[in-house]
This record gives C-alpha cells, sequence and structure tokens, in this order.
C-alpha cells in the first residue's frame, strides 16, 4: 500500500485502472536437457553387416525439473504453462556407421508411473540431425496430449519428471562393435503470468 | 538472474500494482540485453508518462491575475491531468534500433507505451533478448499499456500538487509548493523505502497597476513565473540492507506567463500566454547483477520539454472557497481541476 501512495505522490503515474486484460506477460524459453549418452551395440559378428534390428535399449534423462529450476521467479504467480515444443538433437553418431532409430518415449511425474508421451523413427540418426521437432503445439500430430497436458501441469507445480526413451536400432550397419552418442532434447516453454486480474 | 520484467516497466505501473502478492517480472533481463538497450526500450515506453507529468507541474499555479492584498493567502489542491496525445500512445519498435533484442517475429512493430492499449499477453509482440554472442535468453511478450482510456474518458497523466499564496507588497504575491522529505518518508515509508520532496516557488506580480489609466482598464493583468523541482526515490528491496537498488526520479518545470483575469460576481475568468519548460530525469542506481556481469546505475534518461503554453480557466469563489478549472493548450493538453480557500 506504501508503494502505491509513493507512486501516486512520486510519479504521479496514478494507475487508475487496467483494460479487460488485465497486466499480463509471457515469458518463454528454450530449455536443453542434459546430453543423454547411449550405446549401440551389435554382436562382433555383425559388425559392417546390416543388422534388421537391435535389441531395445532403455535411457532417460535423469530429473527434469524447469519449473523451479528455470521458471522459479514465476512459479508462483504463473496462470499457466505451456509446452510449445520439443526438439531432439542426435549428436556424436560416428560416420561411417548408419542406423535408424526408433524412439518410444514416456515420462514419468514424480516418479509415478510411465505416461507415454510418442513413438517416432528417426532415420538416418548417422546424419546427426539438429533441432528436430518431435512436438509442436500448433501441430501436435500423434503426440498423447494428455500426457502434454500433465507435464504441463508438473511445471506449474514445480514437479520434477523424467523422460524415459526406449530405443531400438532398425538397418543398422556399425563400423564398430559399439556406437556412442548423445541424444539431446530442449524444451520450449512459456509461463503465463498474470499480474493483476 | 532474478525477477524478471515488471520492475522495468515502469516503477510506475509495477509499485502502482498490488505487486506484492502478484509477479515482479524484474527487469534484470532487459538488462541482459545491454544497458544501451534496456534504456532505449524503457525510455520509449516510459516516454509519455514522463513528458505528461512535466506538463502536469506547470498547471495550477494560478486561478486569478489579481494578486493577493498584503498578507492575504490562498492554499489550493489541484490535479492536473495531461492528456496523451493518439501519437504517443505507441512507440515503433524496430530491430535496427537495437543490438541486443529483437521482435521474435518480424523487424518492426508498433509497441504500447505505458499510457498505451492494454493488450493481453496474445495480442503482444514477442520480444527475444539475446546474450552478447547472439544467443537466445529468453523472450518476453513486449509491455502492455495501462489502456486507461478504455475506463476512463481521457488518456492522461495525473499530476497532483498543494500550495499556498500570500500577498506581499506592491500587487506582489509569492506561491510555494513544498513538501518535505521527512513527511513522505515517515508518513508513507518503512525503512525510508521511499521519499518524495517537493520544492516550487511562484510570483505573480500585477504589471497593470504601472500602466496609465490602469484603473480604466476593466480587468486584472499580471505577469507570472512559477518553478516546480520534484525528487523522488524508491528503494527496490528496502527489508534487505545489501540491497542498494533505488529508483531515482527527479523533476523540474518553469513557467512564465502574462495573466489576464476578469472577475464577474462570483466567478473569475481568467486567461495566460507564455513559455513553459520541463526537464526530468529518471534512473535507476544501484548495483545490477546480470548472468553476465554487474552492473552499476545502469538506467538513466531524461526528458526535455519545452514551448508556448495558453491556458483559460474559471474559477467560482462561495465566500473563501474557491473551485477552479483550468485548460491549458500545448503538446500534452492539460485539464486541472483545483479546490482551495482564499481569504484576501
Amino acid at each position: 500500500m506504501n508503494k502505491r501512495f509513493f507512486l501516486l505522490l512520486v510519479m504521479a503515474l496514478l494507475v487508475f485502472a487496467c483494460g479487460d486484460a488485465g497486466y499480463e506477460a509471457d515469458v518463454s524459453k528454450t530449455i536443453d536437457i542434459d546430453p543423454i549418452a547411449v550405446d549401440i551395440e551389435v554382436p562382433a559378428l555383425a559388425v559392417g553387416q546390416l543388422v534388421p534390428e537391435t535389441p531395445p535399449i532403455d535411457v532417460n534423462t535423469g530429473t527434469i525439473d524447469i519449473g523451479d529450476n528455470d521458471f522459479s521467479d514465476y512459479l508462483s504467480d504463473a496462470e499457466l504453462f505451456t509446452i510449445n515444443f520439443i526438439n531432439y538433437t542426435i549428436d556424436g553418431f560416428p560416420a561411417g556407421s548408419s542406423a535408424d532409430l526408433e524412439l518410444d518415449v514416456s515420462i514419468s511425474i514424480n516418479g509415478g508411473a510411465d505416461q507415454p508421451l510418442l513413438t517416432i523413427i528417426v532415420p538416418d540418426a548417422q546424419n546427426n540431425v539438429t533441432d528436430v521437432t518431435l512436438y509442436d503445439k500448433n501441430n501436435p500430430g500423434n503426440v498423447n496430449q494428455g500426457t502434454i497436458n500433465q507435464l504441463e501441469s508438473a511445471i506449474q507445480n514445480g514437479d520434477a519428471f523424467e523422460m524415459n526413451i526406449t530405443m531400438t536400432g532398425r538397418d543398422v550397419t556399425l563400423q564398430t562393435q559399439q556406437v556412442n552418442f548423445n541424444l539431446v532434447f530442449a524444451f520450449d516453454v512459456t509461463a503465463r503470468i498474470q499480474l493483476v486480474d | 538472474m532474478k525477477k524478471i520484467i515488471t520492475r522495468f516497466f515502469g516503477l510506475a505501473l509495477l509499485v502502482s500494482l498490488p505487486f506484492s502478492s502478484k509477479a515482479q517480472i524484474g527487469f534484470d533481463s532487459f538488462l541482459e540485453a545491454g544497458v544501451e538497450d534496456a534504456n532505449k526500450l524503457l525510455e520509449s515506453y516510459l516516454e509519455p508518462a514522463f513528458v505528461g507529468f512535466g506538463f502536469g507541474m506547470n498547471s495550477g499555479w494560478y486561478n486569478t491575475a489579481k494578486p493577493h492584498k498584503l498578507f492575504g493567502f490562498d492554499i489550493n489542491v489541484a490535479v492536473s491531468v495531461s492528456r496523451v496525445p493518439t501519437a504517443n500512445e505507441v512507440f515503433t519498435f524496430r530491430n535496427s534500433d537495437y543490438t541486443n533484442v529483437r521482435l521474435t517475429n518480424g523487424t518492426s512493430a508498433e509497441l504500447p507505451t505505458l499510457f498505451g492499449p492494454n493488450l493481453g499477453a496474445d495480442q503482444l509482440p514477442e520480444l527475444t533478448f539475446l546474450d552478447g554472442d547472439g544467443n537466445e535468453l529468453i523472450r518476453i511478450t513486449a509491455p502492455t499499456g495501462l489502456g486507461i482510456e478504455e475506463d476512463f474518458t481521457m488518456n492522461a497523466v495525473p499530476t497532483p500538487m498543494i500550495q499556498a499564496g500570500i500577498g506581499l507588497f506592491k500587487g506582489t504575491e509569492l506561491k510555494l509548493r513544498i513538501i518535505p522529505e521527512s513527511v513522505t518518508t515517515s508518513t508513507f515509508s518503512d525503512n525510508d523505502a521511499f521519499g518524495l520532496n517537493v520544492f516550487g516557488i511562484g510570483l505573480m506580480h500585477d504589471i497593470k497597476q504601472w500602466l496609465p489609466a490602469s484603473k480604466l482598464l476593466p480587468f486584472d493583468l499580471s505577469v507570472f513565473f512559477g518553478y516546480t523541482k520534484l525528487e523522488a526515490f524508491m528503494k527496490f528491496d528496502p527489508d534487505d540492507p545489501t540491497n542498494n537498488q533505488t529508483a531515482n526520479f527527479d523533476a523540474s518545470a518553469m513557467t512564465f506567463q502574462g495573466v489576464i483575469s476578469k472577475k464577474l460576481a462570483m466567478f473569475t475568468v481568467f486567461g495566460g500566454l507564455g513559455y513553459a519548460k520541463s526537464d526530468i530525469d529518471f534512473g535507476l542506481n544501484g548495483t545490477f547483477e546480470t548472468e553476465s556481469t554487474i552492473l552499476n546505475d545502469p538506467i538513466a534518461f531524461n526528458f526535455s520539454n519545452s514551448g508556448v503554453r495558453a491556458n483559460l480557466g474559471l474559477r467560482l469563489k462561495l465566500l473563501f472557497l474557491t473551485v477552479t478549472g483550468e485548460y491549458a493548450m500545448q503538446e500534452y493538453n492539460t485539464l486541472t481541476a483545483s479546490v482551495g480557500f482564499s481569504f484576501r
């Protein structure tokens, strides 16, 4: 209250009212998740050979806490969070080897049960694709919208989550028995902050 | 990085809103974009508020051209509202004018000033803030205007003022505007969180008395000079003794006018013509930490305005009570209403 008086007196910028929209702002950030190290391995005999399918491997992002870490300043006043898009980048897939990757992505919020997000195939991972859209709010495709909604709620509640990815190589040709590369996810998130109702 | 946006969007806006329970979107992220860009953006956004305030400070000085008799006096409380021209409700943001801030979509856009339309986040262009290497730091919707015109018929900057006048010798009247800082800090502030100091002095002198056949002239005629200085500060976080961040606002306004008036029963019609000037400095001082550097006194800018001022007013006097309305024609046309007591 005192500060209101201050303004009235000092700057005389009396704010008689805000219009119907109140005073709101959107704050958006693109948040890069720590890279996930992925190892694909084939039997020694299969090196240099086309392998139709490798055994599935499970990887996960570890704990992600976008709300508390990246939007902590706004968390208590955010009206809602929106995930604008989720991207991925494949980094370090060795030249000479090749594979299509099937990614089965699910989300676990606060250590709860996995909720399916989507399944996609990344063709030609050896091309080290960059910033490929996994999910776009304007064109959600076959993403499980229910999981997206829960994820947005989790961010708003400051809950941590993990992405669990089951990865299967298809049409794999490796020049070494083992191939290591990184899978990097990025979330673009908007917090809507309503300052005055 | 500390809290983002709104401290920036105008101390004015932010401290006037119930922000203690709502988000303070600090302006730190704007500083991330560089001091130069932050100054430019803030200056464009706040310009009509400060310019309008300057016009308001030169209003409400008098309600007649007839100075008080010796030791006659008056006390007046006035509120002036300076209408923000439509053109000043928005400003043009061009990417090319900024180094580390750009529109997320497009190269230029009209953005609301503080006294512009109140728009929702979906209606406002988004600004992208970059670090020195061109990497995106954050995206924030452009600040909205207050949308005052949506609720009031006039989109105007208000300027309250209190003053007293006393008659001296030879048709001369002294006017004073004084609000000591000690009053405001003790009345409105804990821990001296903010303070206001106003000093204004005005002199009106009856020049009709020096004209030949002055008694035959059916009106009063004076010259008037008025000067007002207002200094204010606000601490950003008065509860934290290590926080030295303050907002400082220094305004001065001066006017020199010829004043004419005619008393008709209980009414006095008055008018003035002359020159007015205002000068306003705004600064955010103290140490501000960004992701990459520490900045001292990062925001400082000045608004100056001068030009012809013509005004017309009507005073109603009922015994000692005076009620006055005045309209001044200038870049920001200003309407002033005052009420007071006047003796002799």
